[in-house]
């Protein structure tokens, strides 16, 4: 009965729904949506994106786990990340630096959009020039910044040339999309989309869902599904509920007190994993009491029990930070560096040999909202710090005001956040911390010199040893307490599993049918 | 007739100027937009070049003449986020917030009144208490509560129902039953004191006392005048819906407007936000327009009245 029921009221709307009840009819009329049902299809994956879509525009998204998401599965890119993090073509077959600045790309030949144009190297070569528009604005361009042009070689081959050496470009390049130009300038490409991916568009409910069906001129394997299906579910609760009642097959940012519940259901299963974001405690190292005391900042990486509260707050997962901000999935990453070891006494000894009067007091401040329990976090830091001698005031900010006065410049004393790169290079971390870079709050010449020679060159080999000094440098200079990798929680349904990613894309192609 | 319904669209044009003013000013203290639009990791000079991009390193009172010129011209400005028209982006969110407040309001209108009538009629009996004891917790549930149980109970463990989104009937059922209890647990209070109190007037003894048939005291006698409250009360309980239906929209995944300008002040979409609020209050003072002509014509004293 539950389910006749059921059938009749979720039946698909649309040609096959016509022949509804005037009542139906009159209501759909009023709902003025042209809806697609949401589990009628034999073969449909949902998924829940944690916030809404801003845009539809490759050249407009940056944000991984939303908009570039939806995007990477209707658009090709040159290269993508898969879920094992390794770089891999998709419209490139290969690539390689010339010299310092110039990059020979050949393509796949073959390609076709959903309208039946090309994707060769003159559609490159557009897009590139379409970012690259200074009347265009968008707001990737500081990604691409450093080319400078593009060359068309052969239909097949394009070479990028920079203004100055970009060894991440290959890596950023799996955030850069491919459009066809003359469908781009006839349509409104941040709420329409055609491309050349596994999938396309089919229908998009601002604030509700995306639904996509497979493009059936793709070139590679064909979608193993009829039809996936993004529902934008902003409230952490709902998107368990939605997932114990069998309509989501994948949700992330499930809350971790829920974890055991959905474990013991038996239509769905939670986990963790690791993820790039680099928690740490900020020290602004332009004002008191952390301006010029090496001391007190060491003392700091000293005085907090990282295990302890990995243990308490994240059940436990979640991996202890080994003195960089680097984990081992970044290129870039040394794996000689010790952590500081959790040791008060030895921070009671570097505060009081600090020449500071006692006590010492500031603020930390603790942005909400954005990192997973971080209003729990920030009592056990600063209570981990009062243990020590240290006067902590504890003042917790609604996150966009904090980021307001972050990115301003006017960070307080100390922070609590968060910091990942998407392209999984150090130079990107790393690079949040040049002088230049009006979030640093750090002025390390040293440091900057190391960072701005590892940029200057392609050769892996060198950038790896310059990245070795500079996060050696970093760990002793400290300008940041190191803590630990923010777990990353997902959820799934019986039917598949996730191969959890460090990075924050999701891919319906990582979920694997059990 | 004429002359008062002019005033009081000269009152609401008036409201509306001074709301889209107030809009303006409070939401340029939210902070920053620029710091959230791009990418972190953008230099200082990228920050600025945004900022002069979308006008902001202009003087207040420039930036406000600009809006203003802009607002003459039907241009609520774009959406610093969506990259497009910030009317665009609010219209096309409006329906769902239209036909979820049309439907809350019918059912919460219809069994409020019924509710309050049943308990004015039944005096102290265990329909009035029952009706008054519904009323109360029906008021004070947080929405936010009530629709994660219902979540529970309807999606969860029953399997009845979507737990959010649109595309069907059962997709409305949830997020119009928790605004029409709402609804309903106001009016049925409101309506319930109201026709008490017209019950004890002389014309309704007398309309007794004249051996008329109930159904016509209660309806034309009672309910004709008890009924005006009620209609203040549901103009401004619609007008409060149609743009504070945040905790419902967000929790059944609505694609309202509500959880749009919410959104939108989270993220200082500066000209989203105005839209939005300028479309909700334009709305909102379009529907008290209606119930006061409608009240004029339930109460012939209010358009004599100066």
């Amino acid at each position: 009965m539950r389910h006749l029921l059921r059938q009749i009221l979720l039946a698909p709307v649309g040609k096959s729904g016509m022949h509804t009840s005037r009542m139906r009819g009159w209501l759909f009329a009023l709902m003025m949506f042209n809806a697609v049902p949401a589990s009628a299809l034999a073969d449909t994956v949902n998924i829940a994106l944690s916030a809404g879509l801003t845009t539809l525009d490759p050249q407009q998204a940056t944000v991984v786990q939303t908009d570039l998401s939806v995007i990477s599965h209707i658009y090709t890119p040159l290269v993508v990340r898969n879920a094992d993090l390794s770089i891999i073509g998709v419209a490139a077959t290969s690539w390689k630096a010339l010299d310092d600045r110039t990059w020979d790309i050949k393509l796949r030949p073959g390609i076709l959009f959903t309208n039946g144009k090309p994707l060769d190297a003159a559609v490159v070569k557009w897009n590139f020039d379409h970012l690259l528009d200074p009347n265009h604005k968008t707001r990737v361009k500081e990604w691409y910044s450093l080319i400078d042009h593009v060359d068309v070689v052969a239909p097949d081959e394009v070479k990028i040339v920079t203004s100055a050496p970009f060894p991440g470009l290959i890596a950023q390049l799996s955030m850069f999309f491919l459009m066809e130009p003359t469908w781009t300038a006839a349509h409104d490409p941040g709420r329409e989309a055609m491309g050349s991916g596994p999938y396309q568009l089919a229908q998009y409910v601002p604030g509700e869902r995306v639904v996509l069906t497979p493009n059936p001129h793709y070139f590679g394997p064909k979608a193993a599904h009829d039809q996936v299906i993004f529902r934008m579910i902003s409230d952490p609760a709902v998107r368990v509920s939605a997932l114990l009642s069998g309509e989501l097959d994948l949700a992330l940012d499930i809350p971790p007190t829920d974890i055991d519940r959905i474990n013991k259901s038996s239509v769905a299963h939670a986990g963790w994993g690791e993820s790039s974001r680099a928690m740490i405690i900020k020290l602004n190292s332009l004002k008191k009491p952390f301006a010029d005391n090496l001391k007190l900042r060491q003392a700091m990486n000293y005085a907090i029990d990282r295990q302890g509260i990995i243990d308490a707050i994240y059940n436990g997962h979640g991996a202890m930070s080994k003195g960089q901000l680097l984990s081992p999935m970044y290129f870039g990453y040394n794996d000689k560096l010790q952590p500081y070891p959790y040791d008060p006494d030895k921070a009671r000894q570097l505060i009081a040999q600090s020449g500071l009067p006692q006590p010492i007091s500031f603020e930390l401040q603790v942005p909400l909202g954005r990192y997973l329990l971080s209003q729990e976090i920030g009592q056990i830091i600063a209570a981990q710090l009062q243990d020590v001698g240290l006067d902590v005031k504890i003042r917790e900010m609604e996150y966009a005001n904090w980021s307001n006065a972050y990115t301003r410049g006017d960070m307080g004393q100390a922070s609590f956040l968060g910091q990942a790169w998407p392209t999984l290079d150090a130079d990107g971390l790393l690079g949040l911390y040049l002088p230049t870079d009006p979030g640093a709050y750090w002025k390390d010449p040293a440091f900057a010199d190391l960072v701005l020679k590892a940029r200057s060159t392609v050769d892996k080999q060198k950038r790896i040893v310059y990245y070795q000094q500079a996060t050696e440098r970093m760990r002793d200079q400290a300008p940041v307490v190191f803590l630990f990798n923010q777990p990353l929680t997902y959820a799934t349904s019986n039917k598949f599993s996730w191969k959890v990613r460090g990075d924050d894309w999701v891919r319906v192609d990582d979920l694997v049918a059990k | 007739m004429a002359k008062y319904i002019l005033s009081r669209v000269v009152e609401v044009l008036i409201a509306l100027f001074g709301l889209v003013t107030i809009i303006f000013l409070v939401s340029r203290m939210l902070g920053d937009p620029v710091s959230l639009l791009l990418p972190q990791g953008a230099s200082a000079a990228d920050l600025q070049a945004m900022r002069e991009q979308l006008g902001l390193q202009r003087p207040l009172l420039d930036q406000y003449l600009g809006f203003l010129r802009h607002v003459l011209s039907g241009d609520l400005g774009t959406s610093f986020f969506y990259q497009r028209p910030a009317l665009q982006v609010v219209l096309e969110r409006m329906p769902a917030t239209l036909a979820l407040t049309a439907l809350s309001a019918l059912f919460g209108l219809a069994i409020g009144c019924l509710a309050g009538l049943v308990a004015a009629l039944y005096r102290n009996s265990v329909w009035e208490f029952l009706v008054l004891t519904l009323a109360m917790l029906g008021q004070a549930t947080p929405a936010f509560w009530l629709a994660i149980m219902l979540i529970l109970l309807f999606s969860v463990h029953l399997g009845w129902l979507p737990t959010g989104g649109t595309g069907s009937v059962l997709h409305l059922v949830m997020p119009t039953a928790v605004m029409s209890i709402f609804i309903a647990a106001n009016i049925a209070r409101l309506f319930r004191s109201s026709l008490l109190e017209v019950m004890g007037e002389d014309y309704v003894r007398t309309a007794w006392a004249k051996g008329l048939p109930p159904r016509t005291v209660i309806s034309w006698h009672m309910a004709r005048n008890a009924v005006l409250p009620v209609v203040t009360m549901s103009g401004l309980l619609v007008g409060e819906m149609l743009g504070g239906s945040v905790v419902v929209e967000t929790i059944f995944s609505w694609p309202g407007v509500g959880r749009l300008i919410v959104e939108a002040v989270a993220n200082r979409d500066f000209p989203l936000i105005q839209a939005g609020v300028a479309v909700v209050s334009g709305l909102f003072l379009l529907v008290s327009l209606a119930v006061d002509l409608l009240y004029s014509l339930l109460d012939p004293r209010v358009r004599q009245s100066p």
